[in-house]
């Protein structure tokens, strides 16, 4: 699904560079739950805002679903971005102005998705993620393990066949944080890839794949 | 005191930490201040100021009323007295005292070379009517204007000082005016005016001007040449001074049916008589001004919201660190003053600044501008009203901020519906301020339509490389007329014969001053009433002056050198005067009849039509008459000559200064000007106006805009993770650009509609200010929401353009 080959980021400091993801180079198939672990400044999250297309300031090889980014148009990426990839914050990103059913509904408005089919695909969505009894709550109205929750819901709601999720429990308590890693652990069992960046080893054995960083470099897949 | 001066330090950093937000928090402040201080001084000095005279409310100005003629409006006001009726209304006892003023150049020599001065010729209670005492001598005692007395003088303090070196042996000093011999009682202050600047007040016979060419004035009662003020007795109200002069007037219209049937006389404030015109024109720039200062005001208000909002954290932490609510409010209240004492500083310079160019832009003549100076307790309001918005909107929100949560503040989380509320009041200032800035742009749109009008109109003649200069003949010396004619014709010859002289002419007027207004009777017209004139304009010109002015001779022919006093009485008239006393007829061949009725003069045949001519630019034609000068046996000293030539106007001064002087040596010859001069001058009140009012507008308008940039920049900010989120979750920029522009757009076109139709209901009260525009032109509304709209939404686009070049999906990562 995934392959990098010698993905680099740098930026220039002074009279040098400093690099943040150093020659990275793997493959990830489909199916597969993939946890991304390192120290603070490893470049997790570098990496993961790169296969998510949000940072464009990179060179080396990305291909996804066998179509190669690094070459391909601005809006060719993000024709592909938003067939296949949902995204999961750690700190959920929710819109605060718009209610759940709301907040469902916006990225399906980005991929022209007609009303009524919008209409019933979030019905589905909050039916499956048990929050139609919330639709119609604003986020600063939800505890935060229910706006992950919503965020999560969010991510899937196009039926993408890749999430990727940013320390997606970060800010949640160990209750919460099972919730959504169960979550996650359904959505791949149904076929959805998962590529997450985590600090917690718990969170990373939901997983199939631990591939460790550090200083940009890959030390341990 | 510590605490003050530490807050006070912090306050005086933390704005110039953010420059570019404190520049133009005090810009706004200082143009709202500097510009309502200005306008307003403007204001109190010409409508609201009292006259400076004691107990001014008392003063009215009487004037005679024409009689109602077939085909014209109502009853006009604020003619001149003759002055054979001035002494009748003398007898009113509803008045302390009525006192009469008239007003022509006159020629002073003597003690120098000679000058035109511009003379007043008063009645004896002139000065104790107005209350008016001397600065040095005296002014005119009541009785000394008897029949016989002396000729007596009082000179204004501005030629004391220019003629005469202020010299005191000036007081019983006999000077020559108009070659007759006049002793100097005494001087008054520059400040006395009358109906413009007088240089010197010359003493009347009862009232009615002794040095006139025009014989037995004081039983004339045909003349209108008196202007008349008076005094009511205490207690004795307008209206009952118009009642008994009321039956004045109809007394007179039976007792000399001739002259005053159907005359009437009309009473108004003096106040209100002098300032009157422009009491319309200085309420719509107050009220334009005032416009600008709210505008000013949101804009401080939105700053002030933007400055606290960005704070919210600091306040939170000090507020942790142990700081209690009234020191936090009084770090707020120190950094509000501070912007509003700095605003208000440059608010007071550019208000004297702004007071300085209104008394240099405004047109000649307008009454009391040189009273105007900067009002204190108005500059204290305007700073008042600035500092209480400052201190006001940066204190609300503060206030509402320290009741959030200290780590919901730390971690940004403050509650969503505050961050909307807050940015909802913010966008309503905006479209607010945005609504007004569109009533401001309609405003001066209909004046700029307006006086694009008014300055294309066709005058009806030709200024171009056109000069006039005037010459005012001492009644003594030319009471002849044939030396009055053969002055006239010398002075025309030499200038005829100067080179590079086009054309020559002498008028009574030179176009786009005035003529006379008299009566007129067209022979073998049925009349509606026993003894009711017409009226007309009237002046004597010379055989050139139709083709000096290139006015169009329409029918018959112009006036000849051979139109003379052995010749028969002819006269030309224009247009407007066949229309109105000869429709549908050829006026060529009839006869129309004015002056004394036994003058064998009295009749003279119509030879020509001439085109239409305007006196102002404004207004319409009026039927006028043109008679040959070398037929006028009537004592009117005054003339204009006009000189068409491509020469330096300094040349044709020179030229027409020898021309005079070669035929009389001590006739000075005064206002030489291009008469395209005179043509700006009559509508220097509408350039005026449009000028003053365009600037508001302009000013306005970039207030308005700087707040929008300011408020959408900080707006679009706030909004920067969403649009990282939306962007996350396959928003295109189009999408961004429509959702961030879209609620812009939003802002923009309610605002629009707001001032549009606040300006649609406003302009009513604009139409006595406008020319052939229509208060609700739809052109001009269209234009000024054109413009509206797209510095607006450019001001709205550059943060939005700005927020995507700097890629907002950044904004969202959370780890490094």
């Amino acid at each position: 699904m995934i392959a990098l080959r010698n993905l680099e980021k740098s930026f220039k400091s002074g009279a040098g560079e400093t690099f943040v993801l150093r020659r990275i180079t793997l493959d990830v198939t489909p199916g597969e739950f993939v946890s991304i672990m390192g120290p603070s400044g490893a470049g997790k999250s570098t990496l993961l805002h790169i296969l998510g297309m949000h940072d464009t300031d990179w060179r080396g090889e990305y291909e996804l679903h066998n179509q190669p980014i690094h070459s391909l148009k601005q809006k060719d990426r993000m024709a592909l971005q938003k067939k296949h990839i949902g995204f999961v914050f750690q700190s959920y990103h929710l819109l605060d102005n718009l209610t759940v059913y709301e907040n469902l509904e916006v990225p399906l408005s980005y991929r022209d998705v007609p009303r009524t089919q919008r209409q019933s695909i979030v019905a589905d969505v909050l039916d499956r993620f048990q929050i139609v009894g919330k639709k119609d709550l604003y986020p600063s109205q939800l505890s935060g393990g229910q706006q992950q929750l919503v965020g999560v819901a969010r991510a899937v709601v196009a039926n993408p066949s890749l999430i990727l999720a940013d320390e997606p429990t970060g800010n949640l308590h160990s209750d919460q944080a099972r919730e959504i890693m169960e979550l996650f652990k359904k959505l791949n069992h149904d076929g959805t890839t998962i590529i997450q960046v985590t600090h917690s080893e718990t969170n990373a054995q939901c997983g199939n794949r631990i591939i460790k960083l550090r200083d940009g470099w890959i030390v341990n897949d | 005191m510590t605490g003050l001066l530490s807050d006070l330090r912090f306050g005086a950093r933390l704005l110039l930490k953010s420059p570019v937000t404190t520049a133009a928090a005090i810009l706004s402040l200082a143009l709202g201040i500097g510009g309502t201080t200005a306008m307003f001084s403007a204001v109190d000095a010409v409508l609201l100021r009292p006259l400076p005279y004691p107990e001014p409310e008392r003063l009215v100005m009487v004037s005679a009323t024409a009689p109602m003629t077939r085909g014209t409006s109502p009853t006009r006001r604020g003619g001149d007295l003759s002055p054979g009726d001035y002494l009748d209304y003398r007898s009113s006892s509803s008045f302390e005292g009525l006192a009469s003023i008239s007003t022509a150049p006159m020629r002073l020599t003597g003690d120098g070379s000679p000058e035109q001065a511009q003379a007043a010729q008063v009645s004896g209670n002139f000065f104790s009517v107005l209350g008016v005492g001397a600065l040095a001598g005296r002014t005119f005692l009541p009785a000394e204007d008897a029949p016989g007395h002396p000729a007596l003088a009082v000179v204004s303090e501005t030629l004391w000082q220019r003629r005469y070196a202020r010299s005191p042996d000036l007081i019983g000093r006999t000077i020559r005016v108009s070659d007759q011999p006049v002793e100097v009682v005494g001087v008054v202050a520059a400040g006395v005016r009358f109906e413009g600047t007088v240089d010197l007040w010359l003493l009347g016979d009862r009232g009615v001007p002794r040095l006139t060419s025009i014989p037995n004035l004081t039983q004339n009662r045909d003349v209108h040449i008196l202007t008349v003020v008076g005094r009511l007795r205490r207690g004795v109200s307008i209206p009952e001074a118009q009642a008994e002069l009321d039956v004045i007037a109809a007394r007179l219209g039976r007792e000399y049916p001739a002259t005053n049937t159907g005359w009437g006389i009309a009473l108004d404030p003096r106040q209100s008589a002098l300032v009157g015109h422009t009491r319309r024109m200085l309420l719509l720039l107050l009220a334009a001004v005032a416009l600008m200062l709210l505008i000013a005001s949101v804009n401080v208000a939105n700053l002030m919201l933007v400055r606290t909002q960005a704070r919210a954290l600091e306040l939170a932490m000090r507020s942790a660190l142990g700081a209690s609510p009234a020191r936090l409010i009084r770090q707020i209240l120190m950094e509000g003053g501070l912007l509003a004492i700095c605003g208000g500083l440059v608010g007071l310079v550019l208000a004297a600044w702004g007071v300085q160019s209104l008394v240099r832009l405004a047109p000649e003549g307008l009454p009391r501008f040189e009273e105007i100076a900067i009002n204190g307790r108005l500059a204290a309001f305007g700073v008042a009203v600035t500092a209480f918005v400052a201190l006001g909107f940066g204190l609300w929100p503060a206030l509402r901020s320290l009741r959030e949560p200290l780590n919901a503040a730390v971690q940004g989380r403050v509650r969503s519906t505050a961050g909307h509320d807050r940015r909802r009041s913010q966008l309503l200032l905006v479209s607010s301020q945005l609504a007004i800035a569109q009533v401001l742009l309609v405003a001066a749109g209909l004046l700029i339509a307006s006086f694009d009008r008014l300055v294309s109109v066709d005058p009806g003649f030709d200024a171009r490389e056109l000069d006039a200069m005037d010459v005012s003949l001492p009644a003594a010396k030319y009471r002849d007329p044939a030396a009055r004619i053969r002055f006239h014709e010398e002075v025309l010859q030499r200038l005829e014969a100067t080179p590079g002289v086009k054309s020559v002419a002498m008028a009574m007027r030179a176009p786009m001053t005035p003529p006379i207004s008299r009566g007129v009777w067209i022979e073998g017209r049925p009349e509606s009433a026993p003894g009711q004139p017409q009226t007309m304009r009237f002046l004597t010109v010379s055989e050139h002056y139709f083709d000096a002015t290139g006015m169009r001779m329409l029918r018959g022919r112009g006036i000849t050198r051979d139109d003379g006093l052995r010749s028969p009485d002819v006269v030309v008239v224009n247009e407007a005067f066949a229309r109105r006393y000869f429709p549908g007829q050829d006026p060529i061949g009839k006869r129309i009849g004015y002056g004394a009725r036994n003058d064998d003069h009295y009749w003279r045949t119509i030879v020509g039509v001439v085109g239409d001519t305007r006196e102002q630019l404004g207004e319409s034609p009026r039927a006028t008459a043109y008679a040959p000068f070398r037929q006028s046996l009537e004592p009117w000293n005054f003339a204009s000559y006009l000189v068409k030539s491509s020469l330096p106007i300094g040349i044709i001064g020179d030229a027409g200064r020898q021309a005079v002087m070669a035929s009389d040596p001590d006739q000075p010859v005064s206002r030489l000007r291009p008469v395209a001069a005179d043509m700006r001058a009559t509508i220097a009140t509408q350039r005026f106006t449009t000028l003053i009012a365009t600037m508001f507008a302009g000013v306005a308008l970039v207030l308005a805009v700087v707040g929008t940039f300011g408020v959408m920049s900080h707006v679009v900010r706030g909004r920067t993770r969403e649009i990282g989120v939306r962007m996350a979750l396959g928003a295109t920029r189009r999408n961004i650009v429509t959702l961030v522009f879209g609620e812009a757009a939003r802002v923009v076109i309610a605002a629009i509609v707001v001032g549009l139709s606040a300006a649609a209901m406003l302009a009513a009260s604009m139409q006595a200010l406008l020319y052939e525009v229509q208060p609700r032109d739809p052109s001009t509304l269209a234009l000024a929401a054109v413009v509206l709209i797209s510095t607006a939404l450019a001001a709205s686009y550059v943060p939005v353009r700005r927020v995507l070049a700097q890629n907002p999906v950044a904004s969202l990562r959370d780890t490094a």
